[in-house]
Formats: structure tokens, sequence, C-alpha cells
């Protein structure tokens, strides 16, 4: 368990979600969104980049969502929320 | 009601969404007999729809899920008077065109900032001083953009939550209850949308969304506080507050907080300030990248 104060951890965790948050709307909007077929293309390859755009910027969104589970579950782990108490880790001798 | 977090659990007045709804018609109206903005009209209109809802739940508390289907009314003022730009600014894109995914995006943006306020008022004076925190980066770019009819409704907010702020800090002497909780949320929502600061508004309400991802993530879906079957936190025998350590306990803000060791309710809501203070900076800090164009 880190001796690290939850505060500092949350702050750490809210400024990582910031930069991801920016990151997310750069890249999707930014590079994914931008992508146009080739002038002159037929309707079926129009079709095809706007579904590979749509599939792109899901999967993206989904692994800025998943970074969020990730950072929850880091600090659980590293806090011992996931972990119950015993006699012998609080320190008290037995009797 | 019972303060369930003090020794003996004295009486708090409640709801004190009332007062909270009347003092912000009465400022949001002089605003509007003012200037005429049909923008403060709107958010007027939101804020007392999302007050009626939270009345309802005050009396009969609704489900997390019928609350957010009732919540959807509250968002038809803004569609209905047009008081959008169904053009966001983001920080390096710059303008982006949603004409059709905007007024969708509208629709659910109030039901989720009311129910991300909701959800952190928990303890004496959080939810308060959180929103008079959390409206600051707001009043701020509405100031350097010479918005001033939506600064003088961030001002409403703000001088709002400071008198309630008096009354509801620890030791509570009234409690907002859901009407006034659901009420400072879809006003600020509002606020965020009529004044095309919704990026700066999802940064500033960082802790209120990360709570309220973690703890629908962790719980599995939209729970009320008193329908969870593991408490994230308990009340220890000197009557501070402490995380309950057991895997499948739903992961809030608070229990986070408290992952130290047990707390005063006064110390747990200080902490909440220190994060949606540095949100607040983040959310300023977005702003002015506002300007910034990839």
């Amino acid at each position: 368990m880190t001796r690290v104060p939850a505060v500092l951890l949350l702050i750490g965790i809210m400024t990582a979600a910031w930069a991801l948050l920016i990151l997310m709307i750069f890249v999707v909007f930014e590079l994914i969104i931008p992508i146009s077929a080739p002038s002159g293309a037929s309707y079926a390859v129009e079709l095809g980049y706007a579904v590979l755009k749509l599939v792109m910027a899901g999967a993206v969104g989904a692994v800025w969502l998943y970074s969020y589970f990730l950072m929850r579950d880091m600090f659980v782990r590293v806090k011992g929320l996931d972990r119950t108490p015993t006699p012998s880790s609080s320190g008290r001798t037995p009797s | 009601m019972p303060d369930a977090h003090k020794q003996g659990q004295p009486p708090v007045a409640r709801p004190g969404g009332p007062a909270i709804a009347f003092a912000l018609i009465i400022s949001l109206d002089a605003v509007y007999v003012i200037t005429g903005s049909p923008q403060t009209l709107a958010l007027a209109l939101t804020m007392v729809i999302a007050f009626a809802v939270g009345v309802y739940d005050d009396m009969r508390s609704l489900s997390g899920p019928v609350k957010v289907g009732m919540l959807f009314a509250a968002s038809l003022p803004i569609l209905l008077l047009h008081t959008y730009s169904p053009f966001p600014v983001f920080p390096f894109v710059g303008h982006l065109r949603l004409t059709v995914v905007y007024p969708l995006l509208v629709l659910v943006a109030v039901p989720v900032t009311a129910n991300a306020f909701n959800m952190i008022d928990v303890y004496n004076g959080l939810v308060s001083g959180f929103t008079a925190i959390a409206v600051l980066p707001l009043l701020f770019a509405f100031l350097v953009q010479g918005d001033y009819v939506m600064a003088s409704a961030a001002l409403a907010l703000l001088l709002t939550m400071l008198g309630f702020y008096l009354l509801h800090r620890n030791p509570a002497k009234i409690f907002p209850g859901d009407s006034g909780s659901l009420a400072l949320g879809a006003t600020y929502g509002a606020l965020a949308i009529i004044g095309g600061m919704e990026v700066v508004a999802v940064v500033a309400l960082l802790p209120a969304i990360l709570n309220a991802f973690f703890v629908i993530s962790s719980v599995g879906g939209l729970v009320e506080h008193r329908q969870m079957k593991k408490r994230p936190v308990a009340l220890n025998g000197q009557f501070k507050l402490e995380a309950v350590r057991e895997p499948g306990a739903p992961v809030t803000l608070a229990r986070m907080l408290l992952s130290d060791g047990p707390l005063g309710e006064a110390a747990v809501v200080r902490r909440f300030f220190v994060l949606e203070a540095f949100a607040s900076l983040l959310a300023v800090a977005t702003f002015l990248l506002m300007g910034v164009r990839g």
C-alpha cells in the first residue's frame, strides 16, 4: 500500500483524465473525422470511409473510457481498498 | 431529518431546495427583466423543472433511471427557446459543426449534470461549496468573453450558493435535499450549454463526473445510495468516517479520499474542495487553450 496521500493520487488521476479528454477530442475531431474519400469515389467507397471513421472514433472512445476503469482499479489496488484488514495487519499483538 | 454522521443524530431541516430555487428565480428573473435575454428565461425554466422533479423525489424517493428519465424534460426549455449554439468550441480543434448531434447532447447533458451534483450531496456543505467553486471558471470565461448576461447568471448562482453554504456547512442547519441538488446541477449544466462553455464545465466538474463514473461502473448501474448492498463509507466509534475495505464495495470519491485513514466530516469536505479547486484551475487552462487551433 502506497504512502502517497489519497488527495495527491486523485489530483494525478484528474490531471490524467483531463489530458486524456483533450487528447481524445483532438484525435477524433482533428485526425479521424477529417479523413475523406478521394474525390470522385463511388458511393460504396464513400460509405466504407464513413464506416471506417465511425469504427476508429468508437475504438478511440472505448480506449479512453477503459483508461478510466484502469485508473479506478489502480487506485483501489495501491490504496488497499480491496483488502479486508486482518488483526495481524493492524499491528496488534495476539493476547 | 437526522444528520446520520453526527453523535446523537441531531435533526436538520430538509429540503432547502425551495430556498435555493426561490433565490435563483428572483435573481435570474431580475437579469431577464434588465436584459430581456431569452437565455436567462431558458436557464430559469430549466432550473424550475429540475427543482420540480427534485421535490417529487424528496417526497416519493424516485429510482435512479426514473429520475434521469424525468430530468430529460428539464432540457426542453433550452431546445424549445433555441438558446444553444450547435457549434461548440474545443481546445486545439476550434469550432465544430454538430447541427444534428448537438440537440441530442443537450437533452442528455442536463440530466447528467443534475445527477452528478445529486450524487455528491453526501456531506454537510459539500454540494453548496462545490458548486460555488465550480462556477468560478465559468464566471471567469464569461467575463473574458464579454458575455455579461451569462456572467450575471453565473454570479447569481455563485451568490445563491455562498448564502446557502453559510447554513449548509458543518454542522449543517439545513440540507438541500434532492430538490436543491438537482436544481443546482441542472442550472450548472444549462449555464454551460447556453453560454457555450461545455468543455470548460466538463473539466470543472471532473471530481463529480469521476465520482459518478466510478460509482456507476463499480455498482453496475444507476442505483440510489439507499439501495446499495454494500456501503462505501462507515462511521466508526469516534464518529469519524472511514473507508470500507472490502472487495465489491462501491468506489466513491469519498471512499477514495478516506483510504488514508478515518477523518471527520469537515476534513473530508475540505479534501473535496481541494480537488474541486484544482479541477477549476484545469477548467481555466482549458478555456485559455480553446483559443489554440490545432
